[in-house]
This record gives structure tokens, sequence and C-alpha cells, in this order.
């Protein structure tokens, strides 16, 4: 690395594009998301924004702003929150543990990883969109607070 | 629902009791919604007449008997636990505070009977096996995240043990 610096601060300990590309990105429940593809700099001020997750050749990746990211390490970038699109395909049960379906869509506030509603598959054209306050715990799969039949959007 | 002939004391009225063969089948879920398996069995106490717990079946693990503490429902259409089922901790990835994976876990040992975690027996590959006890664990979910500053000092089973 050069001696040469301009830049009037000792750059030792910050991380460089290298420190944090290829890494695995990790999230607050230990899931593995994928692996950091880009990062985004805003081209005005010249911040770091964004990282690009690259899930591999079949799932498509995602974006994680960096308000998100909670700890860049030697082996991996951790986030601070478990990723709303990653509900797809979980299971969701209702209070009394009768399976409703397969989330198919996940509805979220904006660009926002605030999760607003939730698309069910409960069969052939028969889907039910649940709104995340009927969402007792998301874990495994999805349980709700409340029995199916009662919830209306 | 037929008529029937009543004879109780202070028992609450038929229709608000459900039929718990109806139970016998059906899922059992913890507080996350894993599927622990279907229920065989509703166990009751020979000498209280009360529920104590539940015997499910899974095709992944031995029958697990399950006591009513760690029951959060039971309905005609389920049970919900109210924990997460510790010995379901198995085959899952340990890695580090910095993000590196040090093995998976290949045994669990619990505080006797109860779903409380004393430690874990961490395996790799051509490593020995390591033992993390539960107070080095962050977090126990898809992965199990140590705390920071535990120092991990895997040996390859080639080399002698301290």
């Amino acid at each position: 690395m050069s001696d040469k610096n301009i830049f009037g601060k000792n750059q030792i300990d910050a991380l460089t594009s290298d420190d944090i590309l290829g890494k695995e990105v990790i999230d607050t429940e230990g899931n593995f998301l994928g692996v950091v593809e880009k990062l985004f700099i805003d081209k005005i001020n010249l911040n770091f924004n964004a990282i690009a997750v690259d899930k591999g050749l079949i799932k498509k990746g995602f974006v994680v702003g960096k308000g998100y990211i909670d700890r860049v390490t030697e082996h991996a970038v951790f986030l601070k929150t478990s990723i709303a699109f990653e509900l797809k395909g979980l299971q969701v049960f209702d209070k009394d543990g009768e399976k409703v379906g397969k989330v198919k869509k996940v509805f979220t506030y904006g660009d926002k990883n605030m999760i607003k509603s939730v698309l069910v598959s409960m069969g052939i054209n028969n889907d039910l969109e649940i709104n995340s306050k009927y969402i007792a715990k998301i874990g495994e799969n999805i349980r709700l607070n409340k029995c199916w039949r009662e919830i209306k959007v | 629902m037929k008529v029937f002939e009543t004879i109780t004391k202070k028992e609450a009225e038929l229709d608000s009791t459900y039929n718990l063969s109806q139970t016998i089948g059906k899922k059992a879920l913890s507080d996350g919604g894993l599927i622990v398996g279907r229920i065989a069995q509703v166990r009751l106490n020979k000498n209280t007449k009360q529920i104590e717990g539940i015997i499910t079946r899974n095709f992944t693990h031995k029958p697990l008997y399950i006591g009513l503490s760690y029951i959060s429902k039971i309905t005609d259409k389920g049970v919900v636990l109210n924990m997460e089922p510790t010995i379901f901790l198995r085959n899952r990835r340990v890695i580090t505070h910095e993000g590196k994976i040090i093995g998976k876990v290949f045994s669990i040992t619990r505080k006797g009977t109860k779903n409380d975690l004393e430690n874990i027996t961490v395996y790799k590959m051509f490593r020995k096996k390591l033992i993390v006890s539960a107070n080095d664990i962050e977090k126990a979910g898809k992965s199990i995240i140590l705390k920071k500053g535990y120092n991990v000092r895997q040996k390859y089973f080639w080399q002698k043990s301290n």
C-alpha cells in the first residue's frame, strides 16, 4: 500500500472496498443472506450509501442501506435486522396452529425494511393478504396472532 | 353436535370444551413456527388427571415428550409451544462474532430434561470437537453466533489437547 497520503488523517483503521466486497452477509438470526457484490457511493457527496448482496445464480439479490449494517468484521458483514423479503417461501400458521399457506409476496412501506403485509398462497388462485399487525412471531415460519378466518386486510 | 345428557358438578359446559382426540395427528409448532412434529399422544397425570404433556413424532428426531410448562396452546388444530426446542440446534452452523464459521453443532447438552442449554459440541472436519458453553452463545437462530471476545482454539485431530 502507498505511503503517500494527502488526506491528512491516518487511514490504517479505515475500511476499504477489499474489506467488504466478497464477504458473507449475515442477519441478526444468523442467516447467511449472500455475498457483498457492490458498494454504492453517492456521486454528489461521495458518501458510502449501501451494499448490493448477491444471492447466487438463481435467486435475486437485494440492496441494503448502510443504516442496516451493524458491523463489518474480518469474515463477514453483519446486519442489524432480518430482511423482510426473506420471508418469501415461509409457511404461515395461525394462532391455533392451523396452517394457512406459504408466503408468496412481501409488501413493505416504500423501500424501507418494514413489513406492511404478506401475500399468502392458500391454494390455486386462492391468496390472502395479511396485514403485518396480525403477525405474532417470525422465526422458522410465521405465526399469526389471530385465526386466519377472522383476518381481513 | 349431538345432544348429550350432562352430568357435571362445577365443570365447564360441553360447548366450552373440545375433543382432544382431534389434536392427535396435528402439528406441534415452536414459538417461532418451527414444525416440531406431529402430535402422537396427549398425556394425562395419573393422580391429578390434568394434562401433563404431549408426545410428538418427527422423522428426523426421536419422539419428544414435551411438558405442559412449554406448551402455550393446545387446540383441535394443533399445539403451539412457548419456546424453541434446543434439541433442534443440531447441525446448525456455529460462527464467531467476527463471522468465521467454526463448524456445526454436533450435539447439545441441556440442563437435565429442561429446554435450557448447558453447552454445545461443535464439530468441523479434521478438527477436534469443541465444547462451547451456553454462556458464550450470543444468539441461537438459523446459525449460532458466539459472543464477542470468545477465543476459539480449534485443534486438528492430530494435535495434542491441553
